[in-house]
């Protein structure tokens, strides 16, 4: 029995670049990170800075801070005890998963999805998914910090959303394509259009100047192997966490499809079939109590944008 | 049947058949969370005195028919989601755990 490899990602010609670079350079129409994410990120790098200093900055927001005090508390981070002020969580939570969750807050409602082809609700219960598999994977794997990947797993799609909105006529054509050749979303593409999604993800991701890590995790979750070897563990569980969202129905990529996992992917986390019903049961619990990310996909706000 | 355990008797395995929640009324675990040692002892530091658990089979027992019609239906669009990778032995694999999943009553979120 031959195994079909996994469609790579396709890797942009000069021309598919050009048509990026044109996409990605609509800065002005593109969705802009918040002041108050990406000062968190600035002070993530700064050594003097307290978390009094991150409490000033959000707080500044407060349907935000509303939100990540929302998600701090809820049961996904299962803390004993009520965390009431944006100091306490990031004594407890550090500066970066705060980051995190702050970027969490805000995605919802960074696009426009109301009308999305196939569905605002099952494209982010995709994505939702897909970040509590990379949590639940990571974990598993031992990454050292799985929060970083559950960002990347609720982010990898997000590309989709840029072609959407700044590419609609080659967004219709890929969705076109899938459709009468009954394939994958990123075969599509392929056969279709001269970029790919999370190329587009990953470029935006770099405009907002996140950090290289999550920026792989998006831009290689369809083909781990091609990952630099420090950012190959990350790329490999917002793949396997991608494709179990799929075996288990939850959401929709936009295709109704499953692509073949990356051996490398299992090889790299040290998985393997026997692991499989593990990593499931593990995923549903998780992904239960993750109702209150499942909850700011329904409160998202029909044509906002981020300032 | 679900019954009520006290955190130090739960066996394995065994499924939530009601929300736990905390004193302010949040979901500490959700029903269907299947019971690990972690959850247990989370259980144990809320100092949470019982929980309505059920077994696996029961809880795929108690499926009402509507339920069961929505079963067949999420498996037979399982089915044509792998259609076109089963002849891969690790798909094949995750095809056959992924349904078993599914029929012991872990339906997707709605």
């Amino acid at each position: 029995m031959t195994n079909p490899a996994p469609a790579p990602s396709p890797a942009p010609s000069p021309s598919a670049a050009d048509a990026l670079a044109k996409i990605v350079g609509k800065v002005e129409a593109l969705p802009t990170l918040p002041t108050v994410v990406a000062r968190i990120s600035q002070l993530i790098d700064d050594p003097g800075a307290s978390a009094g200093d991150i409490n000033d900055i959000i707080s500044r927001d407060l349907a935000l801070s509303a939100k990540i005090l929302r998600l701090v508390n809820s049961a996904f981070y299962g803390f004993p005890r009520r965390i009431s002020s944006m100091t306490h969580a990031v004594v407890i939570l550090g500066f970066t998963t705060v980051r995190n969750i702050a970027l969490s807050a805000y995605v919802f409602d960074a696009f426009d999805t109301s009308k999305l082809p196939f569905g605002h609700r099952n494209f982010w219960m995709h994505s939702v998914g897909t970040a509590v598999g990379a949590d639940v994977l990571a974990m598993r794997a031992g990454l050292p910090s799985n929060d970083d990947a559950f960002v990347s797993g609720l982010l990898h799609d997000i590309g989709k959303l840029v072609m959407y909105q700044h590419a609609q006529a080659e967004f219709a054509k890929v969705l076109t394509r899938a459709s009468r050749d009954d394939s994958t979303f990123l075969e599509a593409e392929g056969a279709a259009i001269s970029f790919g999604h999370a190329e587009a993800g990953a470029l935006l991701l770099e405009n907002w100047k996140l950090p290289e890590r999550l920026v792989a995790g998006l831009r290689f979750h369809h083909d781990p192997a091609a990952a630099p070897d420090e950012h190959r563990p990350i790329a490999a569980v917002v793949h396997l966490a991608d494709i179990v969202t799929r075996a288990l129905l939850v959401g929709s990529g936009g295709d109704g499809k499953i692509p073949v996992t990356s051996e490398a992917a299992w090889q790299v986390l040290g998985l393997s079939d026997a692991d499989i019903p593990g990593i499931l049961d593990e995923y549903t619990a998780e992904l239960r109590k993750a109702g209150t990310f499942l909850e700011l996909i329904g409160e998202h706000r029909a044509g906002a944008g981020a300032g | 049947m679900p019954v009520d355990k006290k955190p130090a008797e739960i066996p394995d395995g065994a499924v939530l058949a009601a929300d736990v929640l905390d004193s302010k009324g949040d979901v500490l675990l959700a029903k269907g969370t299947k019971l690990t040692r972690a959850h247990v002892q989370l259980l144990e530091r809320r100092a949470v005195a019982t929980v309505s658990v059920a077994t696996p089979e029961d809880a795929a027992g108690t499926a009402t028919e509507a339920g069961r019609e929505q079963l067949a239906g999420l498996l037979q669009q399982q089915e044509k989601v792998f259609s076109k990778v089963r002849s891969v032995p690790r798909m094949e694999a995750l095809y056959q755990a992924a349904r078993s999943h599914l029929a012991k009553g872990n339906l997707p979120p709605s």
